[in-house]
This record gives structure tokens, C-alpha cells and sequence, in this order.
């Protein structure tokens, strides 16, 4: 894996956010994926969301696993700090830091076999815990770096480059967020990055786990004739379930909306997440009526997209455990829990 | 003064007083009874699990402590979590060894027995822990019971403990208890702890205080009705039976804490800054998290239950990674499953605490027994070249203070610190010096002022290998770690002459380390015919065993590692001043004159196949995997027989 230095050329007409950075500043190395990679997609949509939260690139911590989808986070925010971990394991990696320091924006990268198979108990116990971290799982159905095995979540029928066709059911992502109780789950295609940037933007300010899992064809090994995780395919079958905006704190209205279409849904911050655009009959606040939709969706064929679920009223890992809100990594040792004192009269109950 | 009826599977004569050690002094008279000085005196509480014995030793233990007694308990775990009543696999309570000089190590046979019924303590000599004239106050409700089957059992036990010189005094404990409680098994162990206190003399204030504190979260009542259980076992004693043991206290005043270990690394991880630890639920490790539990709730920090042993090193090294040094608590096979997590810490050089109480394996293997078999894994468990450093502490003080070390050596050498505990230690308990906390212990929090321009995250000193930790969060310090080879940017790098530099760095820094420490000290002469080299929790007993040997005029002494990786230096040069070196370890090695053993195929000892790898000296080893502690007499007469010194031990 060798990296590519971006030339960093600064234009002074580029639009710079709150803090004076440019996209530009938001970027990584230059890409070792394949051209036409979904993930590059994915990463695009990623420095677009960094950029106009006004991030500070120091105070975020990426992590991720092992696979291509690991590989992302070098191309995306280069200013943060990142670890590239072990396969399947990047959730508790993240559950650790954010306990040492909860003020870190944390954002997780990983791909269906990182997250479906290797890691499924870790992605499980992370949604259980209400991480507060923004989970994105690049889903292709496939093992990219070692030529294009299925993943856990290819599906019935659908056929490798080989020409074997995968017979197991796949695991799927948004309905095993959804019955695990997740409270923010999503799912984007990387060829919509109009659809997935807000996506982002609402699942970084979400306090607790934002899971959004993103149809992200892999262009070698997974994008032919008979693969339903292909961009043709997916472009066939996908159906903009809910559209939605995000309206971040002390940013004006651009948008006209028609009074009754639309739905708006306060997160912790004051940020808000428009609902556009929802079918009759679904609340996004419901977690069984978004199961049964997007089950009921699935089983006709379509790929549902959108910001499927969102429940701001959870208690995120720290709100749960009553933890103090300087970060542990802040505190001195005078005040470190239980602190000296404390601990002679500890010790002093054991004579 | 009533004397009370003898019980005996043989037709021996009767003795008239409770049996002294061979090393105690003359008996005399006080108030009609035989009272035995003795220097050293080993007790055991054992019923069917569910009855108390547990807590009635705990109590008799620690008022011992209090009173100046030097200490060493262990705990008697069944061999299941539900055995039915009655039965030898339901064996449980709790074993002391009372001293009149530190105590450090559980000791040989036991003295003297309180059994709530005939199969417990069937369990208990068919073990071997009794010794061959050990006193027995044995629950008699049994022999006279409704049942036929138990009366079955009851004769064809008193048949197999014939066997043996026990002599068994009949108590009636049910009778006595009834007269207080409605349910005598509720009460049976306040009884015994009754008896056992005027068999000793322990303080009553000091018991009324322990029991109180023991019910503290319950009804007043209870503790009343507890203490009046006390009372009548004590008076029933002073009744009925005819001796008296007093052993001394030590003359050592100084204000002492009494824990096991479980207990010790809990609090010593709290003196330590830990207050991130993060575990997964196995034997004989969970009890540290108990007590962190219940610290953590009342003072703060951070207990985290992962989902799995994997999860659990993944949480404590984010912590670590985010600035945090935090530690995760394990047993064998959860070390097996912590593998991957080791190396990408070792090799990202991420601070790292983690406690492995050794229990027997491999596999599940023996769950609550004491095994030293998870060295070679500990030192080399890993794929791939990982150095990283690796110690274990003797005894139970030195668990508190393992953790504060530890601490510290991970953060300034950026490595993964590995203290190897065991099951021997988790459960014992022993007085030791009460610590005196220091704010240093606790480290400050990292620095996170902005890194200078054009420092690198691993800036590996050409030297020593070490490097300075950034922190996420700390402007211009940021870097990606990965599992993967990386240079001094921490980015990717497959280049040859990077991985032989990075690796050297690596591996530099346990020479480094090593540099600080000092030669073991030698217990005995620094030099002679016979060394005897230890690691872990059998100091104690190894100490105890040269020193009886000594005491006979061999020439044998004994040296004992606290630092396993990397090894403290001077051994070489050490070795060579002994005619013969062996260690001594609770672990599997097979015998030279067993068949098919050969010098070349011979698996030795964990420690001995280290030791003859680092020195080049034919180091010898005995090791023993008996689900249990080592006894200082089995190591006395190896010694003996090392030396060929013929006849027994005295």
C-alpha cells in the first residue's frame, strides 16, 4: 500500500467553511483503489460532510478494520487522527477510545466482511452500546482484496465473476441494526451523493451509534451481469424510500418546503433532520415500522435507501454508564476517581 | 468439663488431646484443657457448597491477621457449581495457615478440620491435604439419621477415614444451631466459627466486628442472630472439648492490609491510574473486576463488560490509543483469543496492561486450579516477532504493586505489559503492608499541547528503540496507527530496510528495560551446590523448602524472576556459581526416566526451557501439575533428592 501525495494547491476562489479550511483541507492521499471504486464515492461524500460540519480535522479519530473499505480513511481528512486496526475489530477500538475521550468526533469505516462476518459480534455490541460514532459499513458483497469471494451479505443468486452463484441467505445490515435497536440507521448507494451527504451530516451529529450502510460496487470483482451488488443493478432496483435534509444548528433555510409534506425531527444539538419525502404510513421515529418496510421493500426486489430509522431521545454509552463529562483522558491525577485519599480509606477497610 | 465421645473407624485407643505438630512446644495446663504452643498451624472449614464455609474462613482468617497472626488462606472450590448435598465432588470452604512468622505460603497438611458432614471431609482426605494425625470436629446429626442410606455412607466413610490416625471428635452442630436458627444450615458455619475461636482464642470483638461488616447490607437482626451463633460455639468448645491451640503472634506491629490477590491487583490497578479496565467473564480472573466493580461505583472510573476476550483488549487499547492507559483482566484461554490484539498493540506501540491469571490448560482445561503454564505462551504467544515485556508477582503484596509497575513501563516504553497472576494467588489471602498510595503511582494525564513541527509519531531513537506517544486529539500530532510494517510517519511501508529498522526499535526497547534492572536476589548463600529457581506464586513455598533444607546443613539456595521478558540480567554469571540449577514450577515437564524420554526430547519446565535458551547453563527442572499449590515439604524432599541425600524428610 504506498501513498500518493496530493499536491496541495490552493485556489483563493475555493469556498471555505466556518473555519477557514477548503475541501481541500478535508482530503486524504490520492486513492490506491480501483478507478471507479464505490469507495472513492464514499470518501468524496465523507470530505464533502467533514467540510461542512466545520470539523476541526484535529479533534476526529477514524478508525477501521481490515479490507479495501479499511483503506479509506487514508484518503479522506488527512489532519485526523486514525488507526488502522485488525479485521473486524475496528467497533471495539472505538467503544475504548470514546470511553477514554468522549469529545473526539469518531468516525468508523468498515465493509460488509469486516462488519458481517469477522466482526459481526463487535458491530452488534457496538449499536447495543449506542457508540456515539459514525458507523459506515461500504457493502459490495464481496471480498475485494483477496479476488472476490462472497461476503456475508451477497445475495440469494446472485453471481461471482466466476460464475458460482452464492445459494446463503445475506445477512443484511439496516434490519439487524434496526432489531438490535439501533437509533440512527441508513442506507446510502455511493453513485448518490446528494442523498448521502446529508446522510453523513445527520449521523455525525447524532449522538450514539449513526449506522449507514452503503451499496458500494466493487468495479473488479462485483460489478458484471448477474451480481446484485453492481451499479447497474443497484441503480435498477434502488428506491429513495425517504428523502431527508439536514439542517444543521444556526444554519439558515435554503430550501422552500410545502407545509404538510414535511417532517422535522429535532437531534441533541438543536440540528434537525427534515423529512422530505416519506411513504404513507411510515414514521422513521418507528423502529417496526421501518423493520417491516424495508423488509416488505427487500422481499419485492428494491433496494430502499434513505434515512431509514432515527431515535434522538437514545442514551448514547456515556449518557447510559453516568460517566463525568470531561473526558478521562482530560483528567488530572489530583482528580483522577478514586485518588489518593480515597484510596488509603479503601485500603484502610482492609486491615 | 465433659470429655467428649470418640469417634473412630479403628479400634486404636483413644487419645485424649487434641495432636501438636512435631514442632510445637510442651503442652500445658489452662483451665483443665491441654494448650499447644505452636509455631505454625493449618486449619480447614469444609461443607457442602451453599452452607457458609467459605465466609466462616474468610472471617477466621482475616480477625487471624488482625491479631497479628501471619496468614495464608485458600480457598476449597467445588469441583461443580451445583453439586447435590453431600457429596465429595461438593467439597467447599476455606483452608488457613496460621503462623507466628510471616506466612507465605499455604504449607503442607492440614492440622485440624471442621466438616458439616462425613463426605466433604471424604473429599478432603481422599485429596491428600489432611495430615496423617490432623484433628477432625465432624458434624455427628448424620451418623444417627432417619435415612439408611446415610447411615450407609456415614459407616462406610468412618471405614475409609479409618485408615488413616485422624483423630474425630463428634459435634453437634445441627442440635446447636437449631437452638438458635430454624434452619441449621443457615448457621452451621457462625457455629463452626464459634468453635474455632476458642480452639485458638481468637479476639470475640474483633469477630463480632468481622461478622457485622460481613452482614453489613442486611438486617441488624441477622448480625445478631450470627453473633449468637458465635457464642455458642465458642461456649460449646470451652464445654466440651479438652485443648487449646495458641499460636503466637508475629512481633511485627506495622499497619498491614489483608487481601488476595484478585482483591490486591484490583486496588493496585486503582493506585496505579487505571480506572479503564475492561474484561470478559472467566475464571479466575472475574473477581478482580468484582472488586473494581464495587470500587469504581462508589469513587468512579470505568468497568466495561465486553462482549467477547477480544472485544475486551480491543476496548482497553482504544482507551490506550484515545491517551487513556487502561488494562484488561483475563485467564488462559481468553489469552489464546486476545492474540491478534496483542500483536497490532505491540506493533503500533500502544500501551498496554494485561493480567492473566493463570489457571490449569490448555483448553478449558481446570478452571479454578492454580497452573504456571501460560508462560511460553505469555513471552511468545504471538505471531509474527512481538516484543513486549512480561512479569509476575510472588506474592500477594506484590500484585498491588505488579500494577503500579506495569503501568508505568507500558506508557514509557509504548509497549504491552503482560503480569502473569494465578489462580493460587487470586484466592489466597495474606496480610501484607498496608501501601502507602502516592500521587506518582497515578501518572499525570498525557500531554496534549501541540507537537512540534516535524516530529514524527515514531521517532525511534537509533539507541533505545523508544519513541514519543502522541495523542488523538493533540494538534499536529496527528498519525494513522496500523497493524501493518510503517517508518518513523507511521506510513505503510513494505521497504526492506524499514521493517529491519522498525523491528530492531522494537526489539531494542526489552534491552533497554533490562539495562535498569538488577539480579534477582539469592535467598541463602550466593553460592553452592544446589540453586533453585522460581517464578510467580510459588515463591513461599520454595523459600520455606531451602530453608529447611539449610536447616539440615544442605548447601541450596534459591533465586526467584519477577521479570520473565525481558529476563533480569547477571543469571549467567549467577548460575555458575551453583553446581547443579533447576526450577520449580506448576507446570508439565516430563521426567528424564520416563520412557521414551531422552536429554534431547525431554520438555522441561516453562521456565527451564527459557533459562537454558538465555543462559547456554543445563538448567534442571521439577514441575508438578497437581491442581494445587506446591507444598514447601514436596519441594524439601526434591532438594533432598537432588543433592542424594537419602532418607525422609524429617
Amino acid at each position: 500500500m504506498t501513498h500518493i501525495e496530493k499536491p496541495r494547491v490552493h485556489h483563493p476562489a475555493l469556498e471555505q467553511n466556518e473555519l477557514g479550511l477548503t475541501r481541500r483541507d478535508y482530503e486524504g492521499r490520492m486513492s490506491t483503489l480501483c478507478a471507479g471504486c464505490g469507495h472513492d464515492s464514499v470518501t468524496a461524500a465523507i470530505i464533502e460532510t467533514f467540510w461542512k460540519l466545520s470539523v476541526p480535522p484535529h479533534r476526529v479519530a477514524k478508525l477501521s478494520g481490515i479490507g479495501c473499505s479499511a483503506k479509506t480513511p487514508t484518503y479522506f481528512v488527512k489532519e485526523a487522527h486514525g488507526f488502522n486496526a485488525v479485521h473486524g475489530r475496528m467497533p471495539s477500538l472505538v467503544t475504548g477510545g470514546n470511553a477514554a475521550n468522549r469529545d473526539l468526533v469518531y468516525i468508523g469505516i468498515s465493509g460488509d466482511g469486516d462488519s458481517l462476518s469477522i466482526g459481526l459480534g463487535q458491530l452488534c455490541h457496538a449499536i447495543r452500546r449506542n457508540v456515539d460514532m459514525l458507523y459506515v459499513l461500504e457493502n459490495n458483497g464481496v471480498y475485494g482484496l483477496t479476488k472476490g469471494q462472497f461476503s456475508a451479505s451477497a445475495d440469494v443468486g446472485s453471481v461471482a465473476k466466476t460464475g458460482e452463484v452464492n445459494r446463503q441467505r445475506p445477512i443484511d445490515p439496516v434490519l439487524l441494526a434496526l432489531s438490535l435497536g439501533a437509533s440512527f440507521v441508513a442506507r446510502g448507494f455511493s453513485g448518490d451523493k446528494a442523498q448521502l451527504v446529508p446522510i453523513l451530516e445527520a449521523g455525525l451529529r447524532h449522538r450514539g451509534l449513526a449506522l449507514v450502510d452503503v451499496i458500494s460496487p466493487c468495479v473488479t470483482f462485483n460489478d458484471h451481469e448477474g451480481s446484485t451488488k453492481s451499479y447497474r443493478y443497484t441503480r435498477e432496483h434502488e428506491v429513495e424510500a425517504v428523502e431527508a435534509d439536514f439542517v444543521p444548528l444556526r444554519r439558515e433555510l435554503t430550501a422552500e418546503y410545502e407545509a404538510g409534506d414535511v417532517r422535522e425531527v429535532a437531534m441533541h444539538d438543536g440540528s434537525v433532520v427534515r423529512f422530505r419525502k416519506v411513504p404513507a404510513h411510515y414514521d422513521p421515529t418507528d423502529r417496526d415500522a421501518a423493520y417491516a418496510y424495508v423488509r416488505g421493500r427487500q422481499e419485492a426486489g428494491e433496494v430502499p435507501t434513505g434515512l431509514l430509522h432515527l431515535d434522538p431521545t437514545g442514551q448514547d454509552m456515556h449518557r447510559a454508564l453516568g460517566t463525568v463529562e470531561t473526558p478521562l483522558v482530560d483528567l488530572p491525577f489530583e482528580a483522577l476517581c478514586p485518588g489518593r485519599d480515597k484510596l488509603a480509606e479503601i485500603l484502610a477497610a482492609f486491615r | 468439663m465433659t470429655t467428649p465421645t470418640e469417634t473412630r473407624g479403628d479400634a486404636a485407643p483413644a487419645k485424649a488431646t487434641g495432636r501438636p505438630r512435631a514442632d510445637a512446644q510442651a503442652g500445658r495446663e489452662a483451665d483443665g484443657k491441654i494448650v499447644h504452643r505452636l509455631d505454625q498451624h493449618i486449619v480447614e472449614i469444609v461443607s457442602d457448597s451453599g452452607e457458609g464455609a467459605q465466609t466462616c474462613g474468610k472471617i477466621f482468617g482475616t480477625v487471624s491477621a488482625r491479631m497479628g497472626n501471619g496468614v495464608w488462606t485458600v480457598e476449597i472450590i467445588p469441583a461443580e457449581i451445583e453439586p447435590p448435598a453431600r457429596s465429595p465432588a461438593g467439597a467447599s470452604g476455606n483452608r488457613i495457615r496460621l503462623g507466628s512468622r510471616e506466612v507465605t505460603n499455604w504449607g503442607d497438611y492440614t492440622n485440624l478440620v471442621i466438616a458439616f458432614n462425613e463426605q466433604v471431609l471424604l473429599a478432603r482426605h481422599r485429596a491428600g491435604a489432611l495430615a496423617p494425625d490432623a484433628t477432625i470436629l465432624l458434624e455427628d446429626m448424620w451418623k444417627r439419621h432417619d435415612d439408611p442410606d446415610i447411615l450407609d455412607q456415614w459407616s462406610a466413610a468412618m471405614e475409609e477415614l479409618g485408615s488413616a490416625d485422624y483423630r474425630i471428635i463428634p459435634v453437634p452442630m445441627e442440635k446447636e444451631c437449631l437452638e438458635v436458627v430454624d434452619d441449621a444450615r443457615r448457621g452451621k458455619n457462625m457455629f463452626a466459627l464459634g468453635v474455632l475461636s476458642a480452639i485458638y482464642g481468637r479476639d470475640r470483638e474483633l469477630l463480632e466486628g468481622a461478622i457485622a461488616r460481613r452482614f453489613a447490607k442486611k438486617d441488624d437482626e441477622i448480625t445478631r442472630r450470627n453473633v449468637e451463633l458465635l457464642d455458642r460455639g465458642m461456649r460449646w468448645a470451652e464445654g466440651h472439648l479438652d485443648f487449646q491451640i495458641e499460636v503466637p503472634p508475629t512481633s511485627d506491629a506495622s499497619a498491614k492490609v489483608v487481601m488476595n490477590g484478585n482483591q490486591a491487583i484490583a486496588l493496585g490497578a486503582i493506585a496505579a491510574g487505571l480506572e479503564l479496565a475492561s474484561m470478559y467473564p472467566i475464571t479466575p480472573a472475574s473477581s478482580v473486576s468484582h472488586y473494581l466493580a464495587e470500587i469504581f461505583q462508589d469513587y468512579g472510573g470505568i468497568l466495561h463488560q465486553a462482549e467477547d476476550e477480544i472485544a475486551a483488549a480491543g476496548v482497553a487499547i482504544g482507551a490506550s490509543f484515545s491517551g487513556k492507559t487502561a488494562f484488561t483482566i483475563t485467564s488462559g484461554p481468553g489469552m489464546a483469543l486476545k492474540t491478534e490484539f496483542l500483536g497490532l498493540a505491540i506493533m503500533t506501540e500502544t500501551p498496554l496492561v494485561v493480567v492473566d491469571v493463570q489457571r490449569g490448560g490448555p483448553s478449558t482445561g481446570l478452571p479454578t486450579r492454580v497452573e504456571q503454564s501460560d508462560l511460553l505462551a505469555a513471552l511468545f504467544g504471538q505471531p509474527g516477532d512481538a516484543p513486549h515485556v512480561v512479569l509476575a508477582p510472588a506474592t500477594i503484596e506484590e500484585c498491588f504493586h505488579s500494577m503500579v509497575l506495569a503501568r508505568r513501563i507500558a506508557e514509557t516504553f509504548r509497549t504491552v505489559v503482560i503480569v502473569l497472576s494465578d489462580a493460587n494467588l487470586a484466592t489466597g489471602v495474606q496480610p501484607f503492608p498496608r501501601p502507602e498510595p502516592r500521587a506518582e503511582w497515578q501518572g499525570s494525564p498525557p500531554d496534549q499541547g501541540a507537537v512540534p513541527d516535524g516530529a514524527r509519531p515514531y521517532e525511534w531513537d537509533p539507541r533505545t528503540g523508544l519513541s514519543t506517544r502522541f495523542i488523538p486529539g493533540q494538534e499536529g500530532g496527528q498519525f494513522t496507527a496500523t497493524g501493518l510494517a510503517h517508518d518513523e510517519e507511521s506510513h505503510v511501508a513494505y521497504d526492506p530496510q524499514v521493517n529491519q529498522r522498525s523491528s530492531r526499535a522494537r526489539s531494542r526497547k526489552l534491552a533497554v528495560l533490562q539495562s535498569t534492572l538488577t539480579p534477582p536476589p539469592i535467598y541463602g548463600e550466593g553460592s553452592g551446590d544446589l540453586l533453585v529457581v522460581g517464578w510467580g506464586s510459588t515463591k513461599g513455598a520454595i523459600e520455606e523448602a531451602v530453608e529447611r533444607a539449610r536447616a539440615e546443613g544442605l548447601s541450596v539456595s534459591s533465586t526467584h524472576l519477577t521479570f520473565l521478558s525481558p529476563l533480569p540480567p547477571g543469571l549467567t554469571e549467577m548460575f555458575g556459581r551453583f553446581g547443579r540449577v533447576m526450577t520449580v514450577e506448576i507446570n508439565y515437564s516430563d521426567e528424564p526416566d520416563d520412557p521414551f524420554i531422552t536429554p534431547e526430547n525431554r520438555r522441561r519446565g516453562q521456565l527451564a526451557w527459557l533459562l537454558r535458551a538465555q543462559t547456554l547453563v543445563d538448567v534442571d527442572c521439577w514441575t508438578r501439575v497437581m491442581a494445587e499449590p506446591l507444598r514447601p515439604g514436596s519441594i524439601h524432599e526434591v532438594i533432598r533428592d537432588r543433592l542424594a541425600v537419602t532418607g525422609g524428610v524429617a
